[in-house]
C-alpha cells in the first residue's frame, strides 16, 4: 500500500484526540478534515476496525449527515445509555430496517425542505452503516425496497463475515469453510458451506448509480468512495470488508495486515460500479496464494490442503469473472512462491 | 398546551365516503408529510386515495410505497424521527409484520398515526374484520382508538395527531376501524371546509425528539439493566397519563366542529339491569338489542368501548358500578385465557364476575337479533359468568 | 458452608469459563454451585464480572454478590478501576490477583491488611503452557489452592468438560499457578463491619454516570456528543506502545489506522540545530483510551512504534 500523506500548512498545538492532521493522499486530492466526527471511548473490541471505518466515512461526510445505525456490534458497541460516540444525529430503531428507516429519514428532509422546516439548499447526507447480518440478510428485503425507490442515501455495509455481534455465527457473508459457532469445524462437515454473498454486485443489478466495495486498508481507495457516493444523487452501496479479531481469530496487531492479504490474495477486490461502468479500482499486479490470507485466522486453522487448493480455485475464478467484467487483467495471475 | 383558538363551531360539509376514504381525507387534512404504506386488505383504498391526494398534488407529502409493513412503520419511524409528521396503515397480518417496529416506536417517543382496519389473523387466512389484530398490540404502549362508524374514524384520526404530537404524550396512535363493516361501508359524514381549520386544532407540534444536525444527539441508545426500566417507565407514565390530554383533545374538538366521543359512550345504562359491552362498528347492533329487550321489559343497556389505551377504567366504573349483569361482546379470542380480551379487563375493572360472549370472529356475521339473544341469556341467567360463549358458531 | 466469590476480568480472558470450571469442578466435588456471570453488550477487552458461590446444600436462585468472600482478578489493571470490589470483601477474605508484579507490590495496590492475598503471574503462565493470554485456568488453580477446593482432579475434569481442547496445557497451567502462587494472610482482622458493597449497576461499561430517576432522563433515552469521553477504555489495555521520536517520519499511518481515535498529534520540544530547543510535531498516544490493540506499531514503516506490556 503506497498512502503518503503530507501536511499542508501548520497546525496548532493541542493534544486532544486525533487534532489537527490536514492529510492530502498522492493520487487523490482528499482534505481530511481534522474534526473527528466519531469520538473515542467506544465498546469495540480492540482492533475492531468498524472504528476506522466509521471514523473516516464521517470525515469524508462531515457533520451534515443522519447516520442509521442497525442493530450490530456497532451500535452495540457505541451507543449504550447514557453515552454515544457520534458526534451527528444517530438513530437505531431494529436490526432488519436499516434501509427503510433510511428511506423515512430521507423522505422526510425532502418535503421538510419544501414546506420550509429545512433549509432547501443544505445538503443533507442520509447514511445506513449496517452489518453484514443487517444487510446481506435480514435487512435484505428493506435495503432492496431502498435501493428500487431510488431513495438518496448512502448506504455502508461493514462486513466482519458474520453475527460477531452475538458471539460469531455464521451469516450470508461468511465464507466457504470458515469456522463459526453455527458452521463449526467438525468431524464430518468442515465449517462453513455456503459462498458469501455478492452484496455489492446483488445492490447494482438494482440499477442504481453507484455501488462498490472498499477496503480500510487501502484507505484512499475507500475514502473516494465515500466522496462520490456522498455526490451521487440517488442511492449508494458500499460494501466494506471489516477484520474482525474474535471472529476471524487473528492477532490483534494484524487487524489492518489481514485486510491487505485478503486484497493481495484477490480474496477481496476492490471495485466499483458507476452508472453501470464496473472497475477495478485496486490493482493487484501478482496475486499472493491464498493461503497468505488464511493462515493469520483461527476460523481457517482446520483446512487442509484440498480445502486450501478448492478455496484457491474458488478465487481464481471469481477473480476471472470480475477482470473479464473489469475488461482487463486488473487482478493479476497467482504467483504461487509469493511470500506472504 | 395552550393554543390562541377562535371557538365556535367551523364552517363544514356534508359528504359520503366509505371508512377508508374518511380516513384517508383525514389524514390529508392534518397534512401528513410522510405517508409509508403497504396494501392489505381491507386497508388498501385508505392508502390508494393518499397516493392520489400526493400525486394530483392535493397533499404535499413524501409517500413511499414500501416493500411490506415491517418497512412501513419503519420508515414513517424514521421519517418521525426526523421531525415529520408521519401516517400509516394495515390490517391483521400486515399488523403482524409491523410487530416488532410497534415497541420501538412508544420507546423512541416519535408520535406515528396509524390506521387499522381491522381484520382476522391467519390461519386460515381470513381478509375480514375482526379485533385479533389490534387485540394483539395492546401491551405494547399505543395510544388505541376504536372507532364506530365513518364520521367517527374520520374525526379521531385527526384527534390522533393532536394527541400523539401534544408535548405532554409524544406517543404513537392507532384508529382501529372495523375492517369491511367501516372500511368499506359508505356513510354520510361531515368534514371541515377548510383544511387551515383542522390545522388550527391540530397544529404540527414538532416537540418530540429529533435528529437535527444543528443538535446532533442518539436516539435509540441501547438501554442496561440500570437504565431500561426508567427509560421505559417515562413512556408507560405518559401513556398512562395521556388520557387527560385525550379527553382535551377531544371537548376541543366538539367545541371546534360540533362532535366529541369521550372514551367511550354508554346508551340507556341509568337503570340498566343487564348491559351490553362492546366496541367498533356493532354498538348500533347492540342499542337496538337494548331497545328491543326493554320492549320485552327486561331493563337492558349497552356501552361502546372508544379508548382501548390507555384503558379507561375510572370511566368503566362511572357506568357499569351500577349495572348487576355486564356481558361483553368481544370480537377477538384470547386463546387459551379465562375470558374474552376486554372482558377479562373489564373484570378486573369492575372487580366482579362478568359475562363473555365471542362474536364476529373472522366476520361471522350478527345482527341485533343475536345480541338481543345473548343479552336475555345472561339476564335470565341461562350463562355462567366467566365462562364465555359464543355468538353464530355451529357445533356444540 | 457458603463461598461466595466475584471474578473480574475482561472479555477475552475466559472469565466465564472460569467460573464455570470452579463451578463445574465443585459440583464434581459434590458441593451444589452457582455460577452466574454477568451477560452484556461487552467486547474484547471490556472489564466483565462472573459471581460465582459454593454451597454444600442446593440453592437455585442466583443473587448479587454485595459482599464476598473472594474476589478474583484476572488482570491486576483492573483493581483501580474496580476497586470497590476490593473494599467489599469481608475481612479475613480473600483477594486474589493476577499480575506480572511482586507480590508485595500487589498487596500495597490492594493497600487492605485485613485480607488475605495471593498472586500469580496468570497471563505469564498462561502464555507458557497455552500460548494465549488467558489467565483463566492458572487462576482456578489459585483458587483452589487458597480455598482448598475444588481438587485438582475434578479442575481436569471441568477443563475438559467445557473447553474440550488444550486440556493438558491449560491443566499444567492451572497446576502450575497451584503450585507457586504467593499468599500473604492477613495482618490484622479488621472490623467485622465493612460499610462498601457491590452495586449492582455496570458503570464501567459507559463511565462513571449518576444514576437519576426517570423523570430525569431525555424522552426516549436521547444521548448527546461528547458522553463517550467519560468512558476511558484505556483501562483494557494489556500492552501499550510506545514511540521512538528520531525513527518517526510523521507518516500518520497509525493515526490513520487507529480504531480508537488514541493517536495523538502534539506539540513537543526537540534539540534544533546548535542545541536550540525548538517545537515540533510529534505523534503521541492517548492513554485514555488506547485499548492496546497494536495496529499502531505494526502499520508504521519505520518500526518507531514498540508495544510493552504494561504491568
Amino acid at each position: 500500500m503506497k498512502v503518503k500523506v503530507e501536511v499542508r500548512g501548520l497546525q496548532l498545538p493541542g493534544a486532544r484526540p486525533g487534532a489537527a492532521v490536514e492529510a492530502a493522499y498522492e493520487y487523490a486530492d482528499f482534505d481530511l478534515p481534522e474534526q473527528e466526527l466519531f469520538l473515542p471511548g467506544h465498546g469495540l473490541c480492540a482492533s475492531c476496525t468498524i472504528g476506522v471505518i466509521a471514523r473516516h466515512m464521517l470525515k469524508v461526510l462531515g457533520p451534515d449527515t443522519i447516520v442509521v445505525n442497525p442493530t450490530g456490534c456497532a451500535e452495540v458497541s457505541t451507543v449504550t445509555y447514557p453515552r454515544t460516540n457520534w458526534a451527528v444525529p444517530w438513530i437505531h430503531v431494529a436490526f432488519g430496517n436499516g434501509g427503510s428507516v433510511a428511506s423515512g429519514i430521507e423522505a422526510a428532509i425532502k418535503v421538510l425542505k419544501r414546506r420550509g422546516v429545512i433549509d432547501p439548499n443544505r445538503k443533507i447526507n442520509v447514511v445506513v452503516f449496517a452489518g453484514d447480518g443487517g444487510t446481506a440478510d435480514i435487512g435484505f428485503q428493506a435495503l432492496s425496497g431502498m435501493l428500487e425507490r431510488r431513495h438518496r442515501v448512502i448506504y455502508v455495509m461493514y462486513d466482519n463475515e458474520g453475527y460477531m455481534n452475538t458471539g460469531i455465527q455464521r451469516s450470508g457473508t461468511t465464507p466457504l469453510f470458515a469456522s463459526a459457532t453455527t458452521s463449526p469445524a467438525g468431524k464430518k462437515i468442515p465449517g462453513n458451506l455456503t459462498h458469501k454473498k455478492p452484496m455489492a454486485l446483488i445492490a447494482a443489478a438494482h440499477g442504481i448509480p453507484y455501488s462498490a466495495t472498499a477496503n480500510p486498508a487501502y484507505l484512499p481507495d475507500m475514502l473516494e468512495k465515500f466522496r462520490k457516493a456522498a455526490e451521487i444523487d440517488g442511492p449508494s452501496f458500499i460494501h466494506v470488508l471489516q477484520s474482525c479479531q474474535p471472529g476471524w481469530r487473528f492477532e490483534p496487531k494484524y487487524a489492518i495486515k489481514v485486510l491487505e492479504l485478503a486484497t493481495e490474495t484477490g480474496y477481496w477486490v476492490n471495485y466499483e460500479i458507476e452508472d453501470g461502468k464496473f472497475r477495478i479500482t485496486v490493482t493487484v499486479p501478482r496475486r499472493k496464494p491464498v493461503e497468505c490470507f488464511l493462515k493469520l485466522q483461527g476460523r481457517f486453522k482446520h483446512l487442509g490442503k484440498e480445502e486450501i487448493a478448492f478455496l484457491q480455485k474458488v478465487i481464481d475464478e471469481d477473480v476471472k469473472r470480475l477482470n473479464e467484467m473489469a475488461g482487463g487483467e486488473f487482478i493479476g495471475p497467482l504467483d504461487p512462491e509469493a511470500k506472504c | 398546551m395552550t393554543l390562541q383558538l377562535e371557538l365556535g363551531k367551523v364552517r363544514q360539509k356534508r359528504i359520503a365516503l366509505t371508512g377508508n376514504h374518511a380516513v384517508a381525507l383525514a389524514a390529508k387534512m392534518a397534512r401528513v408529510e410522510v405517508i409509508a404504506a403497504y396494501p392489505i386488505t381491507p386497508q388498501t383504498p385508505a392508502v390508494e386515495r393518499l397516493a392520489e391526494f400526493v400525486n394530483n398534488g392535493e397533499l404535499d407529502a413524501e409517500y413511499i410505497p414500501v416493500e411490506g409493513e415491517h418497512s412501513a412503520l419503519s420508515a414513517v419511524v424514521g421519517a418521525s424521527a426526523m421531525g415529520a409528521r408521519v401516517f400509516t396503515a394495515t390490517s391483521s397480518q400486515g399488523l403482524g409484520f409491523m410487530y416488532e417496529i410497534l415497541p420501538i416506536a412508544v420507546g423512541l417517543r416519535l408520535p406515528v398515526v396509524m390506521g387499522i382496519a381491522t381484520r382476522a389473523y391467519s390461519a386460515p387466512i381470513n381478509v375480514w374484520g375482526d379485533y385479533s389484530d389490534v387485540m394483539s398490540m395492546r401491551e405494547l404502549g399505543w395510544i388505541i382508538y376504536m372507532v364506530s362508524n365513518v364520521q367517527e374514524a374520520f374525526d379521531t384520526t385527526i384527534q390522533a395527531f393532536r394527541v400523539g404530537e401534544d408535548p405532554s404524550v409524544h406517543l404513537p396512535v392507532a384508529v382501529a376501524y372495523d375492517g369491511f363493516w367501516i372500511s368499506h361501508v359508505l356513510q354520510p359524514l361531515e368534514v371541515p371546509e377548510d383544511e387551515e381549520d383542522v390545522m388550527r386544532y391540530a397544529p404540527i407540534t414538532r416537540s418530540w425528539r429529533k435528529l437535527d444536525v444543528d443538535n446532533p444527539a442518539s436516539l435509540g441508545a441501547v438501554g442496561t439493566p440500570e437504565w431500561y426500566f426508567e427509560i421505559r417507565y417515562a413512556a408507560y407514565k405518559a401513556l398512562e397519563d395521556s388520557i387527560k390530554v385525550v379527553l382535551e383533545a377531544d371537548a376541543l374538538y366538539g367545541k371546534m366542529f360540533g362532535r366529541s366521543y369521550g372514551l367511550g359512550s354508554g346508551y340507556k345504562l341509568e337503570d340498566a339491569d343487564v348491559a351490553i359491552v362492546t366496541y367498533g362498528s356493532i354498538y348500533g347492533l347492540a342499542r337496538k338489542a337494548v331497545d328491543a329487550l326493554r320492549a320485552e321489559g327486561i331493563r337492558a343497556g349497552a356501552l361502546k368501548i372508544r379508548l382501548l389505551r390507555p384503558w379507561p377504567a375510572d370511566f368503566l366504573r362511572r357506568r357499569l358500578d351500577g349495572v348487576d349483569k355486564v356481558v361483553v361482546v368481544d370480537r377477538a379470542f384470547n386463546h387459551g385465557g379465562l375470558v374474552g380480551p376486554v372482558a377479562t379487563e373489564l373484570a378486573a375493572t369492575l372487580a366482579r364476575p362478568i359475562y363473555s360472549a365471542y362474536a364476529t370472529i373472522g366476520m361471522r356475521a350478527t345482527d341485533s337479533a343475536a345480541l338481543k339473544k345473548a343479552a336475555e341469556r345472561v339476564a335470565k341467567g341461562e350463562v355462567e359468568p366467566m365462562r364465555p360463549f359464543n355468538i353464530g358458531l355451529r357445533g356444540p | 458452608m457458603r463461598i461466595e466469590s466475584v471474578w473480574i476480568g475482561r472479555g477475552g480472558q475466559g472469565i466465564v469459563t472460569a467460573v464455570y470450571i470452579v463451578a463445574h469442578a465443585s459440583i464434581a466435588d459434590g458441593f451444589y454451585a452457582i455460577a452466574n456471570p454477568e451477560f452484556g453488550a461487552e467486547r474484547r477487552g471490556a472489564p466483565v464480572k462472573a459471581f460465582l458461590t459454593i454451597t454444600d446444600y442446593f440453592e437455585d436462585s442466583p443473587e448479587p454478590i454485595k459482599n464476598p468472600d473472594v474476589a478474583v482478578f484476572l488482570d491486576d489493571k483492573l483493581i483501580d478501576t474496580m476497586r470497590v470490589v476490593v473494599e467489599a470483601v469481608k475481612p479475613g477474605g480473600y483477594v486474589i490477583v493476577s499480575s506480572g508484579k511482586g507480590p508485595e507490590e500487589v498487596a500495597g495496590i490492594i493497600g487492605r491488611k485485613d485480607v488475605n492475598i495471593a498472586v500469580v503471574d496468570g497471563i505469564g503462565l498462561a502464555l507458557k503452557h497455552v500460548g494465549l493470554a488467558v489467565p483463566n485456568g492458572p487462576m482456578v488453580g489459585v483458587f483452589a489452592k487458597v480455598m482448598g477446593l475444588p481438587r485438582l482432579e475434578s479442575i481436569k475434569e471441568a477443563i475438559a468438560s467445557q473447553l474440550g481442547k488444550a486440556v493438558e496445557q491449560n491443566f499444567a497451567a492451572a497446576v502450575e499457578a497451584y503450585k507457586t502462587a504467593v499468599v500473604i494472610p492477613a495482618a490484622e482482622a479488621g472490623s467485622a463491619k465493612i460499610s462498601v458493597e457491590i452495586p449492582t449497576t455496570s458503570a464501567f461499561l459507559t463511565g462513571d454516570y449518576e444514576l437519576v430517576g426517570w423523570d430525569q432522563i431525555p424522552e426516549g433515552g436521547l444521548v448527546y456528543p461528547g458522553s463517550s469521553l467519560r468512558y476511558k477504555t484505556g483501562s483494557w489495555r494489556v500492552e501499550k506502545p510506545i514511540i521512538d521520536h528520531s525513527k518517526c517520519i510523521m507518516c500518520r499511518r497509525c493515526w490513520l489506522f487507529c480504531p480508537d481515535d488514541a493517536v495523538l498529534e502534539v506539540w513537543r520540544e526537540a534539540k534544533g540545530p546548535g542545541g536550540r530547543v525548538v517545537r515540533v510535531k510529534a505523534i503521541d498516544f492517548s492513554y485514555d483510551y488506547c485499548k492496546g490493540c497494536g495496529i499502531c506499531a505494526q502499520v508504521c514503516p519505520t518500526g518507531a512504534i514498540q508495544m510493552v506490556r504494561e504491568l
